[in-house]
Order: structure tokens, then sequence, then C-alpha cells
């Protein structure tokens, strides 16, 4: 699964900053066009400018031999274009482009073979063969062998390395060993012949295709350096010297401006259309107007335009909309528990160490907060209902949502009310706020990061509904996405609640890596047998090769959840993926706008 | 005694009558009045304090003009048009915009004097020891002041903001203030180089004065014109900085409203576009806040120096 924190990591200053540096790329031609595109950004678009469209049309169409595309996005990437260290959506977006993997899903989240040829899984399930495609070619002329796949996935295996990926090796032969330094062959991937891979795991395994659909690197390119060296390594952050197997290669980029990918000629899904893809790094709250004047030809991937222009989209007639549900969230996190110091220095996560926050262990002061915060106003205020509130972490893109399981709270300040004083909770001191059942002051403390404008947004509002419920909030100063992370992992003792959200690029709903009592990712530090138990069921072979069965688990465990509450589901978003009558050939897909992009036109002007 | 009663005298007639053409033609005029004449004779600068009292005036009877909480957010009213309810409508959060220029106006106009008086106060402490004491306490100060001064100023600002994390808006003004001060500090202690080696200082030393007298009787009142001036530079300076600070997201925390927090909204084509009465009052205070400080400034530099006259 490709876990992507929703990064939107930078601040609010560079984003200005980069408007004015992606304006100054604006030709003059562009600018001629912008009389036109105002009218249409006022909504009176008038019949001449439809007119002219139409015409637009009948000489469009014809897909034109090369040229360029222009994508956007609205933060810088990290510029660690090493898909096996990569972590921010951003530097994923150029990935795509340079990498794939052995298996691609589609648009139905089907697994679809990419660098495999064809698979084969044992009886057990505990073994899976793989043949490669033998007509692949690194970008630097090399064949592409099951050596490389071997090597990808021992060094992510490996003790040196220091990344999050490991979620694809650990259920793997021999991976304890391998990675504690004990041996120096990693059991559970092994090079057949030249274009055969086989991969061999500890316990039957359901979602073969998934784990092994990461990703892969080349041998060839970073034989000589260690797992951790290859953070570093010049192929790894040097435009010229990154080498995938993708249709595009990087060839150039200028820091938060723009990243320059040319073709890939030997491509093995034959010779791109395209000469070059150019991302665009662009302030979301301009890209409408770009769209418009046909500046940038789409906008994908994170989020794509702001629901608050879509009115403004749909009065255009140039632009084509996308807009699947997201499988990510938002949602507010309960901290019940808080790692000791040395656990966070240690990276241990060790359910026997956790520190109770005492604030939050009553679960009905959790549900009295769900009854006290209006989320179906937010999802109206704030995303301009273009998306769900969500009751479970499986939204209603995920095969495990399941409509009827979950708890739903509805916004009702009385009931909220009731369950904080049948918790306990009285108001003693008269002041409009409840003190704990001790009598002490009782306040919550919430960090919220910059960038999303709407969860920006939601920490004063859940502020004022909680205040109305009768409990307090303090509500912290934002900061910069990646320093609220840190807080958040690393477990500051001061934080009761926290705004962030998952992006979720896969089709599989399994939740133990976000809610695993022990997963680093479990940020709230929830533990709960009756979940440990219904996760592990859900996929236990061999009655977790049903789906049936996997769903009606998800939907005890949904409900589960919900009653428990880790964490308060904001909302579920539809992405407003946009892009231009001028761009061709995309593959409207829910989890990755950028498969088969070989066959991307653009059309003559 | 008898000594001591000239040296007032003295000092009298160099500091407060320090131009001896006015006083020929207006003999009984008192030197503050001269320099309020003076003053009140500048239209711009007339404007500027009428202009800048109605601002101010309008901004902190805030509570009478409006029933709105400038932080209420409402969900199910946010980008509202102006109507009766909401004069200049809603913004994404559903806060009254009308109330948020009222109110971001005394935050605006708070953070912009506080700063000012931080500097002030900083400036003229340090100012004065460097000046009057001058050797190695100046050498100190002066080789301080420096250091901050050959920082980018805005990348300093901002760096400790991010650093200080937390920014409160007595954090802010206190870090701000901590920062501008070097200025106003090195054009004080330049006035105290030559004031103090004037006759009547040196005169006052010879009876036996304090140094804190000499400073606090002769040497501030006479320095009392640039430190003026630069005050209200540095406070239209410091509502400018606060603006693009916000702007940038680098200002006060929400929910509190000031004006430049309202701009920020315009980076949006659609809110630019189509909703200039969202954008355009806070703008338009912005200007008018920071233009009337600047006339005053000016029209209190002309009175206060007379001989900057001339130049007109």
């Amino acid at each position: 699964m490709k876990r992507k924190r929703l990064g939107y990591s930078t601040v609010a200053a560079l984003s200005a900053g980069l408007v004015l540096a992606a304006c100054g790329d604006v030709n003059d031609e562009n600018f001629e066009n912008d009389n036109a595109g105002n009218n249409d950004v006022n909504n009176e678009a008038d019949n001449n400018d439809n007119e002219d469209e139409e015409n637009d049309d009948a000489d469009e169409g014809e897909a034109q031999e090369g040229g360029n595309a222009t994508v956007a996005m609205y933060s810088t990437p990290e510029h660690q274009f090493n898909p096996i260290y990569y972590t921010s959506s951003y530097d994923n977006n150029i990935i795509e482009f340079a990498y794939e993997s052995l298996f691609a899903q589609d648009e139905e989240l089907e697994f679809y073979n990419e660098l495999a040829e064809d698979w084969e899984m044992n009886d057990d399930q505990t073994e899976m063969t793989v043949e490669l495609r033998d007509d692949v070619t690194w970008h630097d002329g090399e064949e592409f062998t099951a050596d490389d796949v071997v090597f990808t996935y021992t060094m992510i295996a490996s003790p040196e390395y220091i990344g999050v990926r490991q979620d694809y090796v650990d259920d793997l032969v021999g991976y304890e060993e391998f990675s504690a330094g004990d041996t120096d062959e990693f059991e559970g991937v092994r090079a057949e012949d030249d274009h055969t891979v086989v991969f061999e795991w500890e316990e039957p395994t359901v979602t073969p295709q998934y784990d092994t659909g990461y990703y892969i690197i080349p041998e060839h390119v970073f034989e000589d350096a260690d797992a951790g060296e290859i953070e570093e390594h010049p192929a790894s952050t040097d435009p010229e010297e990154i080498v995938g197997t993708g249709p595009f290669q990087m060839a150039e980029y200028e820091e938060g401006d723009y990243y320059f990918l040319e073709k890939y000629e030997d491509y093995w899904g034959g010779e791109p259309n395209l000469d070059s893809v150019t991302w665009e790094v662009i302030d979301q709250s301009v890209m409408t107007g770009l769209l418009d004047s046909g500046d940038i030809d789409a906008v994908f991937e994170p989020d794509g335009i702001e629901p608050v222009d879509l009115d403004t989209v749909e009065a255009m007639d140039n632009i084509n909309m996308y807009q699947p549900q997201d499988l990510g969230y938002q949602y507010m996190g309960f901290k019940l528990a808080h790692r000791p110091s040395e656990d966070v220095e240690n990276a241990v996560y060790d359910v026997d160490n956790y520190e109770t926050n005492e604030k939050l262990e009553d679960p009905r002061v959790r549900q009295a907060i769900a009854y006290g915060v209006d989320r179906e106003a937010m999802v109206e205020g704030l995303i301009h209902g273009s998306g769900q509130v969500l009751h479970a972490p499986f939204p209603e893109a995920s095969w495990a949502y399941d409509e009827d399981a979950p708890v739903k709270y509805e916004y009702n300040v009385e009931q909220a009310q009731e369950l904080m004083e049948e918790a306990g909770y009285e108001d003693v001191t008269d002041d409009g706020y409840y003190e704990d059942p001790d009598g002490e002051e009782y306040t919550l403390n919430l960090e919220y990061p910059t960038g999303n404008e709407p969860r920006e947004r939601a920490a004063t509002v859940i502020e004022q509904n909680l205040e109305e419920v009768g409990i307090r909030v303090d509500v912290q100063s934002p900061r910069e996405f990646d320093a609220h992370a840190t807080r958040v992992e690393e477990d500051e003792p001061d934080m009761d609640l926290y705004l962030m959200g998952w992006s979720l690029a896969s089709g599989d709903p399994d939740p133990s890596a976000i809610f695993g009592a022990e997963a680093a990712y479990n940020y709230p530090r929830w533990y709960s047998e009756e979940s440990e138990q219904l996760m592990e069921e859900a996929t236990q072979a061999p009655d977790a090769f049903d789906q049936e069965y996997r769903q009606e688990k998800y939907a005890e465990w949904a409900e589960h959840v919900s009653e428990e509450l880790p964490m308060l589901f904001l909302w579920s978003m539809e992405n407003n993926f946009a892009y231009t009558d001028r761009l061709g050939g995309v593959t409207e897909n829910p989890v990755n706008m950028y498969k088969n992009t070989h066959e991307w036109y653009v059309t003559e002007e | 005694m008898a000594d001591k009663h000239t040296d007032k005298q003295q000092n009298v007639s160099t500091t407060q009558q320090p131009e001896p053409s006015e006083s020929k033609q207006k003999k009984n005029d008192s030197p503050t009045k001269l320099i309020l004449k003076r003053f009140v004779r500048n239209k711009l600068a007339l404007a500027g304090i009428i202009t800048l009292l109605i601002i101010i005036t309008v901004s902190f009877s805030a509570p009478l003009l409006t029933d709105h909480d400038p932080t209420r957010t409402d969900m199910l009213n946010v980008n509202a048009e102006p109507s009766d309810e909401h004069l200049l409508g809603t913004n994404p959060s559903g806060q009254d915009n009308f109330a948020r220029l009222l109110y971001g106006g005394q935050i605006s106009i708070q953070i912009g004097f506080y700063i000012t008086l931080i500097v002030t106060v900083i400036g003229v402490v340090l100012g004065s020891l460097s000046g009057y004491y001058g050797g190695r306490v100046d050498s100190l100060i002066m080789r301080v002041t420096d250091l901050f001064l050959i920082f980018p100023f805005l990348l300093l600002v901002l760096t400790v903001v991010t650093i200080l994390e937390d920014t409160s808006l007595l954090i802010f003004v206190v870090t701000l203030g901590l920062i501008v001060w070097p200025n106003i500090t090195r054009i004080l202690r330049g006035s105290y180089l030559s004031l103090r080696e004037q006759e009547y200082v040196l005169s006052a030393r010879a009876i036996g004065a304090s140094d804190f007298r000499i400073m606090r009787k002769h040497l501030i009142p006479n320095a009392i014109g640039p430190i003026i001036v630069n005050a209200t530079v540095v406070m239209a300076q410091m509502i400018i900085l606060e603006s693009g600070l916000s702007f940038l997201g680098f200002g006060i925390p929400d929910p509190t409203p000031t004006w430049g927090k309202m701009l920020e909204e315009a980076r949006n084509l659609g809110v630019l576009t189509q909703r200039p009465f969202e954008w355009f009052p806070p703008g338009i205070m912005i200007v008018l806040t920071v233009l009337s400080i600047n006339f005053i400034g000016d029209g209190l530099r002309d009175a206060f120096d007379p001989k900057s006259r001339s130049r007109r």
C-alpha cells in the first residue's frame, strides 16, 4: 500500500512565492487569452465565447505528434526521487512517470500485470512465481531482469534501510533474520532465472499482488551502495542520473518551479506520444485560471483543484472533470496514550509501555465529542459538499464500505452533554465549561498543520462547536506539516487532539497498518483486543480469500472502531481532477492518474 | 547658586529656542506652540491625523457598530454575499467580514502601536547609553546593532516567528520589537554624539548634574524630533509588515482577525475576481492608515526641524 500522509507540507509562504515564479513562465500569447478567461471565470461566458469553443472543438481532435503536456501540483516535492525512500505525494507525482511496478491497479481497482508477464501462486498461497516481461529496458539501455526485483526487495528488507516501506517485505520468509543482520541472504525473494522471480511468505497471503506491487529500482545503478546510502545516491536526487523503466525520464528541474521529464523512446509499451511532460508547482488558488487560459493542461493528485472553484470550472467548456472518491480521509485523532520518551527515542512501539491519557480515556467523552462536532455542516461549508461525512475509515469508494455497520454520530449538543454528565463531568465553577470528575479544570489541546485550507479552518469550527457543548479546547498555533507530523509521531505529551489526513493509494482496505496496536502509524496509540482479533481474522487464509468474508469482518470492525473512536473521522473527499480538452489519452483511474502516460497526447491548437 | 542659575538660563536659550529667526517674529509663542502651528499649517499632516483618528475611533467602537463576533464561524453561511445581515458578506469560514474589518483594525493598529512603543523604549535607552557614554559601551551596543542590521530583515523575522511557533499577539509584538530596534538606536546615538558636546551639557556636567538628569533634561528633549518621526515610520512599517506576514501565513494565528489575514483570502482567483467586497475594504484601510501615519510623520519632521522648511 503506497501510504502517504496527506502532505500539503509546503507552507503558504512558499506557495505564494511560487505563484510569482509560475507566472513568470507565462508567455505573451497566453496573456492575450486572458480576457476570454476572465469572462469564463465570471460565469458570464457569452455566446460568442461558446461559438469559439465549438469551432475550436471542430478543429481539434487531431492527435499531435510529440508536444508537451504541463501538469500542475501545489507543493514542492522534497526531491527524494527514489521510490524506496520518498514519502510525500509530490515526489510520487514525478516517480509515477519514471518508475513502474510488477503489478498495478486499474480503474476497478483490479490488479493487472505491468512489468510482470504472468504469475501463479502455489496451492498453499505462500509462494508466488512471477514471470517478468523480457522486453523491458532501463532508461540507460540496460535490460530489466529478475535481479532488479530481488535487489529492490532486498534493499527494503536490509538492516541499513531507514525508510518506511517495510510493509511490503515484513511478511516474507526470512525477514526477521535478514533485517536484524543475522543472515546475509534474504530468502523471501529470489531469482529463478533472468525473468522469473519467486516470492515466499511465512503465512498464506491474501494480497500477494499488493505486496509484490512496489516500484522496482535498478540494481546496476545502486549495486555499490548499501540500503542506507541509497537515500543520498545521485540516482535518487539528480535529475540526469535517475533511471527507471517508465515512459518518461527526468531531464531537469528548477526547485519549486518546474520539473521536466522527457520521453523514453524505447519504452516497452511503445514510444510515448508526447515529447515531454512538465510539472509546474503552482498555488492551488490560481490553478483554475491557468487551466482556462491553457497555461497548464491538467491538475491531478493530490486533491485536484479547490472545491470552492468547482462552479467556476463547471462553467468552462474546455475543461474535463474527473471526480473519483478519494480513498483517503481527514480525521481528528484522539491521543489515547503517549509512548514514554525512551520508547520514542528508540523507535519502540510496545503496548505495555503506553501511558494512558486520562483526559480521553472514557469512550463516552470521545462519543460526546463526536456528537458535539457538526461534521455535516463542515462538509457543506468547508468542502462545499464535494465529500461525505465519514463514520469508519472505509470511504464509499472502498469495497469494505458498509453504510450500516458503523455507529453514526449525528450532531446533537444535548446528547453530547448527556454523555459528558454520564461520564461524571460537571460544570462546578459555573463558567460554561465542564470540569473533570475530580473537579479539576478540563481543557483539551488541539494541534493542526498548515497547508490544507479546509482542514485549517476546521480547527476553529471544532473549537467553537465543542465550546457550545461545554468542552474547552485550546487550539495551538498551526505548524508546518512536517513539524506537526513529527510531534504526532513522537507522542508529544501535551497533545490531546490533532488533525491529520490519510491518503491511501491502494484498494485493499486492511486497516492494520494504521490501527494495529503496535503499528508506527497508529498515532492515537489505540489498543483494543477485539480490533486486533478482527483485523487478524480478516486477512487470515483460507477464509480471507473470500471477499465477502472479509467484508463481514470489516463491517464488524467498523462498528467496533466507531464505538471506540480512536479518532473522529471527519470527511472523505472527492478528488477534483481537471484537465483541458487539449490533453487526450488520459486513463481515468481513481487511485492513480498516471498510468499509461505513454498514451497521453496533445491536440493541435 | 548664582552659577546654577545662569546655567539654567543658558540651557533654556539653547534648547528651547533653537531658531532665533522664528522667535523674532513671534516673541510670545512657546516652542511647543510653534511646533504645533507649523504642524497644523501642513495640510497633508492634518488630513492624516484626522483620518487616523477616524479609523481608530471606528475600529475601537466596533462593538457598537456590529453585533457579530468576528471569530464566530458559521458553516451554513460561508462565502455569503453582502446583505443587511452581513454588510461585507462572510468569509470561507462563515465569519462576518464587516466585524472582522473593524476588529481586525483594532489588532493591526495595536500591533503597530505596541511594537513602536517597545522599539522606541529600547532605542531611547540603548541609544542614550551608547551616545552619551561612548567608548566601550558604545562599541558593544553598536556591534550588537550591526549584528541585527546585517541580517536580511524579512528572513530574520520569518525565521524567528517560525521557531517560536506559538505566535500569540504578545509574543508577536515582543518578537518584532526585539528585532526592529537597531535603526532608532543608531539615529538616537547620532544625535547624542553632537548634543553631548554642546556647551549647556558641558555646563550641566560641570555643576555636577547626574548623567541621568542630563539625559532626561537636556538630551532627550533635544532629540525628541528624530524619536517621534522615527516612531511614526516604524508604526507604519509594522502595520505593513503584519499584513505581509499574515498574508504569507506567518502572522497572528486564527481566529483572531487582522487586515492582513483578510487580504490573504484574495489569493483565490474566485475571491479576487468575484468578491472584491471581501478584500478591497481591508486593503483600503491599510493604505489609508499607513499613508496617514506617514503624512503625520512628515508633518512632525517638518514641524520639529524648522530648517526643513526651506526644502519645500
